[in-house]
């Protein structure tokens, strides 16, 4: 299980707003958010929009790298950028070949064209991604 | 020894949706929601 990993424990009580919803119980809450899998994970703000999902649960150090670009992908809604980016860089910081690694890159991109509006510091680090994984889809999603 | 998570501080979930999102508010941090179903 990954929840008992002290690690993950202490990221999502440290980081989170932890909350865990049943999908027939709380129906009238769930249904709104289009949940059809469980276990799905969503990463809400504090409005209840949610802006990144995942189905199922992964090994954690893998779901270390998800809490990452999760948390990431609110922050940039509410234009925290820099952190968003600290956030993504993370993720390849603790292992470059983490099977999360392309999308964080990818994302990274984004982020980082949201702060500067630079097309040019978006294509360096997408440029990043190309070099590092040429065969990834993430790869392959950049224009 | 046993296994590390033996040691680990558990995570105390919430369940009611009111409660998380006045959390959030209060801390500005980001809601994690696990939806599962009860096995």
């Amino acid at each position: 299980m990954t929840y008992p990993d002290p690690t993950v424990a202490a990221a999502v009580s440290e980081r989170f707003v932890p909350l865990r919803l049943d999908l027939f119980r709380d129906r009238d809450v769930v249904r709104p958010l289009n949940v059809i899998w469980t276990p799905t994970l969503l990463f809400a703000d504090r409005r209840g929009t949610v802006h990144y999902r995942s189905l199922n649960f992964l090994p954690p150090a893998d779901f270390l790298d998800l809490l990452d670009i999760g948390e990431a992908n609110v922050r940039l809604r509410w234009g925290e950028h820099d952190r968003a980016i600290t956030l993504l860089t993370a993720v390849t910081d603790r292992n470059p070949d983490a099977p999360l690694a392309p999308e964080a890159i990818y994302q990274r991109g984004i982020a980082t064209y949201l702060k500067t509006h630079s097309n040019q510091e978006l294509y360096s680090v997408w440029q990043g991604l190309l070099d590092r994984f040429p065969d990834s889809i993430w790869s392959r999603r950049i224009p | 020894m046993g296994p590390t998570w033996e040691h680990s501080i558990p995570i105390v979930w919430l369940t009611d949706w009111d409660t998380a999102l006045a959390e959030a508010r209060a801390t500005r941090r980001v809601v994690l929601i696990d939806v599962w179903k009860d096995p």
